[in-house]
């Protein structure tokens, strides 16, 4: 029964950390259809503000909730104003330029911070539970999760801005001869992305510290859960989160993390096989 | 003996989601025919012959093909079975030149040797020699539609399927097309689907009409001219050369 | 062919074969290593060339058969302890792979980026669980795979009669560099067959092509299955030059292959081995120089690449000459270019 409970927490962190890492490009790569490959280094950008502020001072919570996506936000801004909105509709450039982008910003911080991972201590301590310890952190990541995703399905949903952006990305073109400037809603809809992420390195940073190369582990994983998911950004993000999650931690359980990895690739693979237009473009077709 | 039918359809059902855009065709023509296909936008033509091809799977009914059952064919074997389509808007390759067209679709029941010439006679037939090296994404419409037309016929299909040739040529354009449909009929079967009534009356001796899904009148084209509750409102803009759309 | 294209292709072979025996003799050792390393990835790109910029198939998985390959090659020439069967091996894997997954994908319909994802993930799974196969535990007969650090020790290709025989580093280059120019005029060729015909037309309206009559499925397994061998062959290479570990497989690897397609233009196949050559040996540069972080530098000259040279480096060269030669050409006659 203990056990059932661990269990039960390791697979909802599991889930959590995915839709975290995940949210961010679908928004970004889920509704404009931007491949954003620096979107690793976005969360590793808001990770390295948070181990910097916190060592200066600040508390914890500020700025893995306020000040990394404030940040990494405030980057996207200067991203998207700068390359990005030059290339929409242009897939292969996009991609070559966010890649630049990648490897500029690695290199940038090991230029500014070295090549040695920092960390720092996982707050909240831990709580007992039978012969386990489970980690109260977790229960932040879930929480952030939760409200975070929440918070953009009913952005999306029910506010004016919500419903103008994705009324852009279908028909950018009818959305402009109602009065819209398109490019507006293209900047600040890549800069809620890219805050997403950030907030997503800065929770992700107390449990696994922040070395400048740490995005190449998160941007295949974030891909592949936004694309499995399908063509709805938050409800497909959930549901592939959710399955691959689930089958990670699963197997993690029953053999070993590596093939718990694996095979949440492998779940990818015979998903999109199964579904080749994701989870709600098969499933769940009209959601948001 | 009666003349055997080329293509067969009974019962065609066809529903997107809520929507029924065929509702029940049975439908049929003779070998070497040629049967025009008219109605209003939205009856269901361009429905009809991509479930005739194999692009869309029908929802009921059947479909036989030259006396065989290929109800749940895909497009690549209904194609090599012996069906040729010219899509409503025109599918090509924008990137290749006339020429290239002509010969993929020559190469897939030739041999090789056999290509170049059987190329050269399309060319000629239907005088585009002079577009040979022409890349097809440059080209004008009403050209684009005639170099789709060549290249169908190139393959060699038994069944012709053209979906709005006419749209976007010119008057010569639609005169020379005229001739080589009737040049085509006899050694091949056609439905053609149009809007254009003057060229229909050049062309065609059966028309069948479709509307809202379901056959409304076949008949001799002349009948179908004649007939009133058509001609006010199920044809096109145009009979006998008055623009109906304006009384 | 015409006779000034014969005349070209003629010069440009000459060019080929007096560069390839020179070069060992004018540059030192690890010069020509590099070389080496430069010439079976360029082989990989050449495989993307073909498969994306021809057939349209955006694979992410490249580095998967490249991998396979190498780690094929290794494990059975270290069991075998003669290359050549182990040659034979390690071609044989990555292709039955390839053909494997490629029935996989496109008997499933999947397409661009759905199929981008897979193969990505496919390559990922790979290296995770090459990574994985880290003590005794993990070997296949004689072979201990290594984990992490992959096999270090890889016998290098010997002669096929003389198995006693192994090649120098120098021969090594001569048999990358050929192969090499072998690949290229094979794709040239089979790009100018039916098969590559109809691998272009794929690209160009996959739909216009099942409507004539052709399977574009066969057509996609085809290019794909011959790309996985051509990657498979590059990743033999590189075990024979560097040596085989679970990076074969990663994500660098991956987006650098991409990224020198891109660069070099995607429907050309001189212009990504170009790009190959190129921006390996800028990064090689950068590296040594330690003036900035490499990464950094490589960065923004990519971005700035594509806001400023956004086809490719081989299409704008190609422009900017069509723009000084045609008029040269075109004086007598009052055409007008057409626009791009």
């Amino acid at each position: 029964m203990d056990l059932a409970v661990i269990v039960l927490d390791q697979i909802l962190t599991s889930i959590a950390s995915l839709i975290l890492i995940s949210i961010g490009l679908a928004v970004i790569f889920g509704m404009m259809r931007v491949i954003n490959l620096a979107h690793g280094e976005f969360i590793m950008l808001g990770g390295y503000t948070v181990i910097t502020s916190v060592n200066a001072g600040v508390n914890l919570w500020f700025a893995s909730l306020v000040l990394a996506p404030l940040v990494v936000g405030a980057f996207g801004f200067l991203v998207e104003r700068t390359i990005v909105r030059f290339l929409y509709g242009r897939m292969i450039d996009t991609m070559l330029a966010t890649w630049g982008l990648s490897l500029a910003m690695v290199g940038a911080v090991t230029m500014i911070f070295g090549n040695t991972t920092s960390g720092v201590s996982t707050p909240l301590g831990s709580m007992a539970f039978g012969r386990y310890e489970l980690s109260n952190y977790n229960f932040a990541l879930m929480g952030v999760a939760i409200v975070t995703t929440a918070a953009l399905w009913a952005a999306l949903r029910f506010t004016p801005f919500g419903i103008i952006a994705r009324a852009t990305m279908q028909n950018a073109q009818m959305v402009g001869s109602l009065g819209v400037n398109s490019a507006h809603v293209y900047a600040i809809t890549f800069t809620i992305g890219a805050a997403l992420s950030g907030l997503a390195g800065g929770m992700i940073a107390p449990l696994s510290g922040v070395l400048p190369s740490m995005g190449v582990q998160y941007v295949a994983k974030a891909f592949i859960t936004v694309i499995s998911g399908g063509s709805a950004a938050v409800a497909g993000t959930l549901s592939a989160s959710t399955l691959l999650g689930t089958l990670d931690t699963g197997t993690t359980f029953l053999t070993t993390p590596v093939f718990g990895e694996v095979s949440l690739l492998i779940g990818a693979v015979l998903l999109v096989r199964a579904m080749p237009q994701g989870i709600t473009g098969s499933l769940f077709k009209g959601s948001t | 003996m009666k003349p055997k039918a080329i293509i067969e359809t009974q019962g065609l059902v066809m529903r997107f989601g809520g929507v029924e855009v065929l509702r029940g065709i049975d439908f049929a023509i003779e070998y070497g025919e040629l049967r025009c296909l008219i109605g209003p936008n939205g009856a269901g033509k361009s429905t009809f012959f991509k479930c005739i091809t194999g692009q869309l799977r029908p929802t009921a009914g059947s479909i036989k093909f030259k006396d065989e059952w290929v109800t749940a064919a895909d497009a690549v074997s209904i194609a090599r079975r012996g069906m040729g389509i010219k899509t409503q808007v025109p599918s090509l390759y924008d990137g290749l030149a006339v020429r290239e067209h002509i010969r993929l679709a020559a190469g897939r029941h030739l041999m090789r040797h056999e290509v170049a010439a059987a190329v050269d006679d399309v060319l000629e037939r239907f005088a585009i020699r002079h577009l040979a090296t022409q890349i097809v994404g440059r080209l004008a419409h009403g050209q684009r539609q005639l170099v789709e037309i060549a290249m169908v016929t190139a393959s060699d299909p038994d069944l012709i399927l053209l979906d709005e040739p006419a749209a976007g040529m010119t008057h010569q354009e639609v005169e020379r097309l005229a001739e080589l449909i009737h040049e085509l009929k006899g050694n091949h079967s056609l439905i053609i689907v149009e809007h254009d009534m003057q060229f229909i009356q050049m062309i065609a001796r059966r028309v069948t009409v479709l509307h809202q899904g379901r056959i409304l009148l076949e008949d001799d084209v002349d009948h179908v001219m004649r007939d009133e509750q058509l001609r006010d409102v199920y044809l096109g803009r145009r009979t006998h050369g008055r623009d109906v759309s304006k009384t | 062919m015409t006779f000034r294209n014969s005349v070209v292709t003629a010069l440009c072979v000459a060019a080929a074969a007096a560069t390839i025996i020179i070069l060992p003799h004018v540059v030192e050792l690890f010069t020509i290593i590099n070389a080496t390393i430069y010439a079976s990835m360029a082989i990989l790109t050449l495989s993307l060339a073909l498969v994306w910029g021809f057939c349209g198939i955006i694979s992410f998985g490249q580095t998967a058969f490249f991998g396979l390959g190498g780690y094929a090659y290794a494990v059975a020439a270290i069991n075998f302890g003669d290359s050549t069967p182990a040659i034979a091996l390690a071609l044989l894997v990555p292709t039955l792979f390839a053909g494997l997954l490629g029935y996989f994908i496109f008997w499933g319909r999947v397409t661009d980026v759905y199929l981008g994802v897979i193969t990505l993930t496919v390559t990922l799974i790979l290296y995770k669980l090459f990574n994985a196969t880290a003590g005794d535990a993990y070997h296949i007969g004689k072979a201990a795979l290594g984990g992490f650090n992959g096999i270090p020790a890889t016998p290098l290709m010997n002669l096929p009669w003389d198995r006693g025989t192994t090649l120098e580093p120098e021969d090594i280059w001569y048999v990358a560099a050929t192969l090499l120019c072998l690949a290229y005029a094979f794709v040239r060729w089979l790009l100018s067959t039916k098969l590559g015909h109809l691998m272009i037309a794929i690209r160009e309206n996959e739909h216009r092509t099942e409507l004539l009559g052709y399977d574009p499925r066969r057509i996609k397994l085809a290019a794909f299955t011959i790309g996985g061998a051509m990657a498979g062959a590059s990743g033999i290479l590189f075990a024979n030059c560097v040596f085989v570990s679970p990076t074969m497989f990663s994500l660098l690897y991956t987006a650098q292959v991409i990224v020198w397609v891109i660069i070099g233009g995607l429907g050309t196949l001189a212009g990504p081995i170009f790009a190959c050559f190129l921006l390996q040996m800028i990064t090689a540069e950068l590296g040594r120089l330690n003036w900035l972080n490499p990464n950094f530098v490589l960065g923004i000259i990519l971005i700035a690449f594509v806001l400023l040279m956004p086809s490719g480096i081989l299409p704008t060269l190609q422009r900017m000459y069509d723009k000084i030669t045609w008029p040269i050409l075109l004086q007598k006659s009052v055409r007008k270019r057409p626009a791009q």
